[in-house]
């Protein structure tokens, strides 16, 4: 039996060559030409997988990854102010005293 | 020798881990995947790792290169316990070998090479007290900044989001180690401003 349900992505027809699109029109109004009269319908491209053009992938994966590391990255950078600034002291009074 | 060696061992790992990771993210956010992300992973890891280890190497003449690389691997090793544990606790995740080297990379070698890049920007030219907290504060906040939507570039159609932020989140950090770790190598303690 097979589905009447429309597909939204990857659509079974021929393979659109740029330049020459009118020489055929996918049913369900999924791509409409110039020869067929106005566009009534959007060809809705999907990929599985990731689209690099997403902003939604940048806020999730900035927030997932990239701030939680350099979170991590801060919280170990600030814990050497401190420790430095003893270690070159140190290091300039063994200098002093001639080593 | 030896301590320098070592030095150099844990900064370059410290990159093969950060450089690990900003692969993980490359992939998902330019689709880059299979063998081409393994070879570009791998190619970036050793690229970062060799260069940063042998800077390393030649600025671990100065003694606190070593002591604080000794102290900031302590934290990070202390993190990764500490956050692995409450992972564990209250997330249960299934620990696959892939994972766990992942979990290795993100919570303890990333942060670890964000860390020597600190030190790194402390012992460089313009590292006065609180240039690593400054350096810090901008990564965060251009990386915020890039994480929010922003309009396609012009022309390509891609989102900046995709093309800048992994090239300067990763490379941001090396070029801070790149700049402060020649400069460490050429300088004394001296030179190097304390309070």
């Amino acid at each position: 039996m097979q589905s009447t349900a429309p597909v939204l992505g990857n659509p079974v027809g021929p393979p659109c060559v740029k330049g020459q699109e009118e020489d055929y029109a996918w049913e369900d109004d999924v791509m409409v030409d110039e020869y067929t009269g106005p566009a009534r319908g959007r060809v809705i491209k999907m990929r599985l997988g990731i689209n690099p053009n997403s902003s939604g992938h940048g806020i999730l994966w900035g927030a997932m990854f990239f701030l939680p590391m350099s979170a991590l990255g801060a919280i170990l950078a600030s814990t050497i102010e401190r420790r430095l600034a003893r270690s070159l002291r140190q290091h300039k009074e063994n200098d002093g005293h001639g080593r | 020798m030896g301590a320098r060696m070592v030095v150099a061992v844990i900064w370059g790992l410290a990159w093969v881990g950060f450089s690990a990771t900003w692969t993980v993210f490359f992939g998902v956010v330019t689709s880059l995947q299979g063998v081409a992300a393994v070879v570009f992973g791998f190619l970036l890891a050793v690229a970062s790792a060799c260069t940063v280890g042998v800077l390393s190497y030649r600025a671990s003449t100065r003694r606190e290169v070593i002591e604080l690389t000794a102290h900031l691997l302590r934290v990070a090793l202390i993190i990764f316990v500490a956050v692995g544990a409450f992972l564990m606790l209250s997330w249960k995740p299934q620990l696959s070998p892939g994972t766990v080297a992942l979990a290795i990379a993100y919570l303890c070698l990333a942060p670890l090479a964000l860390g020597l890049a600190a030190l790194a920007v402390r012992l460089g030219p313009n590292g006065s007290p609180g240039a690593a907290a400054r350096a810090a504060l901008v990564y965060l906040g251009v990386g915020l900044v890039l994480v929010f939507p922003v309009p396609a570039l012009p022309g390509s159609g891609y989102n900046p989001v995709g093309v800048f932020f992994p090239v300067w989140g990763w490379g941001g950090p090396l070029l801070a180690s790149w700049w402060g770790l020649k400069w460490a190598a050429r300088t004394g303690p001296g030179d190097t401003q304390v309070l």
